[in-house]
């Protein structure tokens, strides 16, 4: 006790830049289990942090050891929701980069006519059997995704996009990126989901929409090539057999409210 | 407009309290580390 009333009468400015530094990041640790409903992972932590504390005191063990210990626990955090971070990081770097200049007025008139030919198209190509995949997104993919297809800038009509995704087409094996009421980019290569859980009948082109909508806030739309099924993936979920309404209430979505807001 | 404001002061509200858990384990640990 002693021992705390003599650190507290001898403060210096190091010890201000330490207690600072340890709350970012304990609260970095903390906001990030938090956004993944980690609670059982917040109460073990708080413990696991207080109880090495203490008996490091009581046992007299160096103070680096403390720290070894918590960074040990911050890694596992890291580890254990790498999938995570990287989303935060990557749409909080990019989030709404070209947001403050969309012209909302010019969406709104534009989003009705865009949603009905997305849909056009995406119907049209399930009959046909047309492999295609969208993403719907809100300037938030990354550069390296665009980069890896080509850039278009072309305004949407269910036309161009059936003739990206005709199987001849240069361009028909990747993704096209639709942002805002712009095909943005087409022929893009996508991370693939590394989930083991998925149906065996899903090929490469639903693992790579499902894994985009994992590690990024986009919506992706997929059409199957063997069985012409439309479905939708976001947030790393798959909605699989969409129809009119489905396909049309995430558009309105996409639209209405990440574009809007 | 609103809505955005509304959003983030309860993204702030609900943020709060692991505000606080962080800053009492950073003087814990500050403390443990010192002594």
């Amino acid at each position: 006790m002693d021992k705390i009333v003599d650190f507290f009468n001898n403060l210096k400015p190091v010890h201000g830049i330490e207690f600072v530094f340890f709350a970012f990041l304990f609260f970095m640790v903390l906001n990030v289990l938090r956004k993944n409903n980690a609670k059982l992972i917040v109460v073990l932590f708080v413990l696991y942090t207080v109880l090495m504390s203490v008996l490091c005191q009581l046992a007299n063990i160096p103070s680096y050891i403390l720290l070894i210990l918590l960074g040990i626990f911050i890694l596992g955090v890291v580890v254990l929701f790498a999938t995570e971070i990287k989303r935060s990081v990557w749409n909080s770097s990019i989030k709404g980069a070209d947001a403050k200049h969309w012209d909302h007025g010019a969406i709104r008139e534009n989003a009705k006519e865009c949603i009905n030919e997305i849909i056009k198209a995406v119907q049209s190509m399930s009959k046909n059997n047309v492999g295609a995949i969208i993403i719907l997104s809100n300037s938030n993919m990354p550069s390296a995704i665009l980069d890896s297809g080509v850039p278009l800038n072309a305004d949407i009509s269910s036309e161009l996009i059936e003739s990206v995704f005709f199987p001849k087409s240069p361009l028909h094996d990747g993704a096209m990126v639709i942002n805002n009421t712009k095909v943005q980019a087409a022929g893009c290569f996508l991370p693939l989901s590394q989930e083991i859980n998925l149906p065996k009948e899903l090929g490469t082109r639903h693992r790579a929409g499902i894994g985009i909508t994992e590690t990024i806030n986009v919506t992706c739309i997929i059409v199957s090539e063997e069985t012409g099924v439309i479905s939708v993936a976001h947030g790393g979920k798959l909605k699989r057999y969409a129809d009119t309404e489905l396909l049309r209430n995430t558009l309105k979505t996409f639209y209405w409210q990440d574009m809007i807001n | 407009m609103k809505r955005n404001e509304l959003k983030r002061s309860s993204e702030f509200v609900k943020a709060l309290p692991y505000v606080l858990i962080a800053l009492v384990l950073s003087v814990i640990v500050t403390i443990a580390i010192n002594i």
